[in-house]
């Protein structure tokens, strides 16, 4: 009987360097803990995040309001666990976008190589040469302010990285016996880049994608830090922070407690991201 | 070498006329762009808005607009803004020296502490200072940035009053000395650029020193060194350093861009009157021509920090003679 050993399999060797790392689990477990909060929001909110109680204003944390109220009396708590719905959704939407905007053109420049590649990459090069807040903030003011272009300008600009690993990738792995190997059986370039080149560089874009949503995350609050994000009645946590700040000398909690929540959430995600490196790419192991 | 900035300053040039067409592109074929914003709703009268339209140039195709406003840019001339009536140019001119004055030290400051962390950090991988410098790393990337300065003003401004809570200066000092001004300034300094700015980009900058680091102590000559019975500081500090910190100079000046969109969410937290904060209220007023120009400073701004990374690269890598 053929003893399979389990530590052999990919799946084994990944999980054994992951978990020896604590702060990639702490990582874990911080992103876990914001999901469900996102997906559980409406069960999980002790309040209705929307409704006012002029009665109950400005109330600093209680037993009752555990992160105080607002401005309107409404339960900061159930405002932020709300808040993590929008702030998660537009960072997994444009994250999405831009992953997949990036594997498509950067396999293509990478395989092919040529015009397009350089092209591609001028291209590149022109998007990063402007500052993103500033890019942003421009786009956001023609297009109007909304949860969807706000996804589309992030998602839209967010590429380029990825676009520049799987390119870097693809050159990488074209050269490679098990491609020239799949081109003498007679399979197809199409068939080639995505069956046989994009699975080897899965691990690179696994770590783009998870530092990818901090990236989003932060960029969206800033944008409705300063106004121009997520509008009101609409709630992501950089629009929380926003709402909170005319207050923020006599009524700290308003601004704080979302700023602590993006705070959390990225921190997770980055601890996570930088586990994640370390456990795929057998390059970086010393 | 000469040749090699040429060519470099060559590259630069058409990247820079690229920057040109995309911000006006962007703003003239958007809707909701320029177009809409110089016709305006509150015209009525056909005749009017035909007249507007032609007084702007709004009629002719776009590769003639694009053209005509080039060279008007080339002369000096970026229009005026809509809501000030006031030369673009002169506007964000008068702002950049203020963005500078936050940008510079914040820079500064966290070159200088960044790299002797980073460098400790490396050296004694794993140690107990190592990981706190790590974990301190990953919290200021992982905070917002506005975060940050909100809890600094709370805690430094509001409530001890060590710092003023926002601006470049203390309004009303009589005839202040040029020491008194400084102080003042640099008081006026530590919230916005080293905390908002600085703290970020130091944590940044950290992890990027450890690794470059990591990646030199690891290679052969460093053995070579070792093995030659030479001190280890000696080693680390000439051998290692020079070559760790190459790529160190590469990525400050790929960083201009971050830094200065940092610098807006600065200047609109302690109300720092430079370049970002007129980018953020020029947005808001849909003064388009201002917004353009701002755009157009900080891209430019870019390509000039990536150009100057590249030659002190050259300046400071022996191994690269570009012919």
């Amino acid at each position: 009987m053929a003893v399979i050993k389990k530590k052999s399999t990919f799946l084994a060797i990944f999980w054994r360097q992951f978990s020896r790392n604590r702060m990639a689990l702490a990582g874990g477990m911080l992103v876990v803990f914001f999901t469900v909060i996102a997906i559980l929001a409406p069960f999980l909110a002790p309040h209705d995040p929307r409704t006012p109680n002029i009665r109950n204003r400005m109330q600093p944390p209680s037993e009752e309001h555990l992160l105080g109220t607002d401005a309107l009396g409404r339960d900061m708590l159930s405002r932020t666990i709300h808040g993590a719905r929008i702030s998660l959704l537009i960072a997994v939407l444009a994250v999405a976008l831009s992953i997949t905007i990036g594997i498509l053109l950067g396999s293509l420049a990478g395989y092919y190589g040529g015009l397009f590649d350089s092209l591609l990459m001028r291209f590149v090069d022109l998007v990063l040469s402007f500052p993103t807040l500033y890019l942003l903030i421009t786009l956001v003011a023609l297009v109007g302010p909304s949860i969807f272009m706000l996804v589309l300008v992030m998602g839209g600009l967010g590429w380029t990285g990825t676009a520049r690993i799987v390119r870097a990738e693809f050159l990488r792995l074209r050269e490679q016996e098990f491609s020239e190997a799949a081109r003498a059986i007679g399979a197809g370039n199409l068939r080639i880049m995505f069956r046989h080149l994009l699975p080897n560089a899965m691990a690179p874009i696994i770590v783009a994608t998870t530092l990818g949503v901090p990236g989003v995350i932060l960029g969206e609050s800033a944008l409705s830090f300063l106004g121009l994000g997520v509008l009101p009645p609409e709630m992501s946590w950089g629009t929380l922070v926003n709402a909170g700040l005319p207050f923020f000398r006599t009524a700290w909690w308003l601004p704080i407690f979302p700023g602590l929540a993006i705070f959390l959430c990225v921190l997770g995600f980055n601890f996570l991201g930088d586990g994640l490196r370390d456990a795929l790419d057998p390059r970086l192991k010393r | 070498m000469l040749s090699y900035i040429a060519r470099r300053i060559s590259v630069a040039i058409p990247l820079l006329l690229c920057i040109t067409f995309i911000t006006f592109a962007m703003m003239h074929l958007a809707p909701g762009g320029l177009s809409g914003v110089f016709v305006g709703a509150r015209v009525r009268r056909e005749e009017d808005r035909m007249a507007i339209i032609r007084h702007y140039g709004l009629d002719q195709p776009f590769p003639v607009r694009y053209a005509r406003w080039l060279g008007r840019m080339f002369r000096g001339d970026f229009g005026h803004s809509l809501v000030y009536r006031r030369p673009v140019l002169e506007m964000v001119v008068e702002r950049i020296p203020a963005t500078l004055q936050l940008t510079i030290p914040a820079m500064l400051v966290s070159v200088l502490v960044a790299i002797p962390i980073g460098i400790l950090s490396a050296i004694r991988q794993y140690s107990i200072a190592d990981m706190l410098s790590t974990f301190f790393a990953f919290l200021f990337v992982s905070t917002p940035s506005f975060f940050l300065g909100l809890v600094a003003i709370l805690v430094l401004s509001v409530h001890l009053g060590w710092l003023p809570i926002s601006g470049m200066s203390t309004l009303g000092l009589q005839d202040p000395s040029w020491w008194v001004a400084f102080v003042d300034r640099l008081r006026h300094l530590v919230i916005p650029a080293g905390i908002v700015l600085g703290l970020g980009f130091t944590a940044g900058l950290i992890r990027y020193v450890r690794a470059s680091m990591l990646e030199v102590i690891h290679q052969d000559y460093i053995r070579t060194a070792q093995s030659k019975g030479l001190r280890g500081y000696v080693v680390v500090w000439k051998h290692a350093l020079r070559n760790s910190l190459l790529p160190v100079v590469t990525i400050l000046g790929l960083w201009v861009p971050f830094i200065l969109s940092g610098a807006m969410i600065a200047e609109t937290i302690s109300a720092w009157p430079g370049m970002g904060r007129l980018a953020v209220s020029a947005v808001f007023a849909r003064d388009y021509p201002v917004v353009m120009a701002t755009l157009l400073m900080v891209a430019a701004m870019t390509v000039l920090g990536n150009l100057l990374a590249d030659l002190a690269y050259a300046i400071l890598d022996p191994r690269i003679r570009y012919g």
